[in-house]
């Protein structure tokens, strides 16, 4: 399976000068990219994919712009409350 | 209300159930034994991952997804952790499915004992690594060469199989960068999975004991002044091992 690009949650700055082989913060992209493989297999068998979508493709980025704007809309919510 | 059966990971014998929560909203996490190979599992709503069900919520799958991998990190090192969304009608079809993979999940738990996954990507810094090729590539200064000093029909012509030749000796660069990664790790790796991104970038899943080998920071310099960074992610459960080792044990 294809893989996502390694990024952060926030924008990473580009490094001028080379640096150290230290492991990426493990991102929410990353853990979904890795999880969410097919589908739901049930009993073995792929009987439906994962949020509606084709994960293997393109479905990856349907499903994170549907979880930033789940999480904007979080952040808006209390402010519009009487 | 029907439930299933919803699996996180295959464990050996005799590993105790974490004391944790697993999805939200599931039952308690509880074993099911079949031979020498277990599955960590939650009793679940069928209905969550029926068509139109909880399954097509991207809100929900996102949420639910990072409860998996919470249950996968407390069994790093132990599990082969399955992907999001493996659902058993029942106890039986898990049973079976389990009993029809015996022999390929009993090795590959073997190999993940203590492991972690690492993956290693290269990113290629194209302008960079165009300058790079273009110092050093003969083929690509021998082209430019010629069509520097050539008149205008062939300097055009020159300069189309340049392009030609310059996306080759990136492909080859790029190539050689990830067999030489492989090299390196081969004898630190219990298993070593080939990589490559949604946009076509190269690296490796591994399978290592420890942390990857110091030796990777040398030639993650030498890759970077060639205008190719090497990135690093883990350590994780073995999520590419244990897709590989079950897509080759079919049931």
């Amino acid at each position: 399976m294809p893989m996502a690009e390694p990024r952060g949650l926030a924008p990473q700055p580009q490094a001028p000068q080379p640096q150290a082989l230290v492991p990426q913060p493990q991102a929410l992209v990353d853990v979904l990219d890795r999880l969410l493989d097919t589908g739901v297999v049930l009993d073995g068998q792929l009987v439906i994919s994962v949020a509606g979508v084709d994960l293997v493709h393109v479905g990856l980025r349907a499903l994170l712009a549907s979880v930033e704007t789940a999480a904007r809309l979080a952040q808006v919510r209390p402010e519009t409350r009487p | 209300m029907s439930l299933a059966l919803y699996a996180y990971a295959a464990l050996p014998a005799g590993v105790p159930v974490p004391d944790m929560p697993g999805l939200e909203g599931a039952g308690p996490l509880a074993l099911v034994t079949e031979g020498a190979v277990v599955a960590l599992v939650s009793p679940v709503p069928a209905a969550w991952f029926a068509e139109g069900g909880l399954a097509s919520d991207p809100e929900w799958v996102s949420r639910q997804a990072l409860r998996h991998h919470a249950v996968c990190g407390v069994l790093a090192g132990t599990a082969l952790p399955l992907a999001f969304g493996a659902v058993f009608s029942s106890e039986a079809p898990l049973r079976l499915w389990l009993a029809e993979r015996a022999g390929p999940l009993a090795t590959a738990l073997t190999h993940a004992q203590g492991c972690a996954e690492w993956t290693l990507l290269l990113r290629e810094d194209t302008p960079r690594l165009e300058a790079w090729l273009a110092a050093h590539d003969t083929e690509l200064a021998r082209l430019s060469g010629a069509a520097a000093v050539a008149g205008p029909g062939t300097r055009f012509l020159l300069e189309r199989r340049l392009e030609r030749a310059r996306e080759e000796a990136r492909a080859r660069h790029l190539d050689a960068a990830a067999t030489r990664l492989q090299v390196a790790l081969a004898d630190h790796a219990r298993a070593l999975i080939p990589a490559r991104t949604r946009a076509g970038m190269l690296g490796v899943n591994v399978l290592l004991p420890g942390a990857p080998p110091p030796s990777l920071e040398n030639m993650a310099s030498e890759l970077d002044a060639t205008g190719v960074s090497l990135t690093l992610s883990g350590p994780w459960p073995p999520y590419a091992f244990a897709r590989e080792a079950l897509a080759h044990a079919h049931g």
